[in-house]
């Protein structure tokens, strides 16, 4: 088990990525855990949060005994390594068996879909994907001092 | 995000300063193509200042993209520089330096001596 948790529950809309950012950021500080490594962990949360609210929750009525869409980020500290978590009630997708994005493709044909879980799965050590009763979890591990490796 | 601009000889430096995120990004991309209208009614070149760029997601990184291809319909060239290293890293993971989207130089004076006109 983690040896620390610690979550949040937002209303699912872009707007909210910002109170997502701060609670990170003041559990980085709360635990002294290396500046290098927020800026992959700040990136991966907003790939995966923005691609939830924009097309994730769309469309879909909001769980009963809520107004809006909940989303939980949730953030678990142990011996290194940080699990972030992110739930949705959305539809069920798993962004980890999308195609690859070609990143060798020449300016003019390339689109830019694709290329926000291709930086996730390159910056973290290790991606998951869980369907749980009508629930999306993605679960991301970085291991801290590592972040020079996804290059 | 705060987006400044300097005229320098054949050449205009839009410092990028701050976070190009989901939020930022929109603005951005509205204020780099206005530089990219002036850069091309003036005869000039672009160059994109990464120094005081401090986060960039892959919305940011659809703004260089968008913006990139802009230049060169409208004959403008354009490159970046002096991008800081946790910046530069989600640059080369996408392909971003490696496939020429965008010229990336190690120094601001670099990327406008490659792009003046």
């Amino acid at each position: 088990m983690p040896s620390i948790d610690a979550s949040i529950v937002v209303p699912g809309q872009a707007a909210q990525l910002g109170r997502l950012n701060d609670f990170l950021g003041s559990f980085w500080e709360l635990h002294d855990l290396p500046f290098a490594d927020l800026m992959r962990m700040e990136l991966c949360l907003e790939e995966v949060y923005i691609n939830v609210v924009t097309h994730g929750i769309e469309g879909v009525p909001p769980p009963p005994g809520h107004d809006e869409h909940p989303v939980t980020l949730t953030l678990s500290l142990d011996d290194g390594r940080v699990e972030m978590t992110v739930e949705d009630h959305g539809v069920a997708f798993d962004p980890l068996a999308e195609e690859e994005v070609d990143t060798a493709m020449p300016m003019e044909e390339r689109g830019i879909g694709g290329l926000g879980i291709h930086l996730v799965k390159t910056l973290m050590q290790e991606v998951r994907y869980e369907r749980t009763g009508d629930r999306n979890r993605l679960v991301m591990t970085a291991v801290l001092g590592a972040s020079a490796e996804g290059a | 995000m705060e987006i400044r601009t300097e005229a320098r000889a054949g050449v205009t430096v839009a410092t990028l300063d701050g976070r190009l995120d989901f939020e930022a990004a929109d603005a951005a991309q509205a204020r780099l193509r206005e530089l990219v209208a002036a850069a091309a009614s003036g005869g000039t070149g672009l160059v994109l200042d990464g120094g005081s760029l401090a986060y960039v997601s892959s919305a940011g990184l659809r703004v260089f993209l968008t913006i990139a291809k802009e230049a060169k319909a409208a004959g403008v060239p354009v490159a970046v520089g002096a991008l800081q290293p946790a910046v530069k890293q989600v640059f080369d993971i996408s392909g971003f330096s490696q496939t020429k989207i965008i010229d990336v130089h190690a120094t601001v004076d670099d990327a406008a001596k490659a792009v003046a006109r």
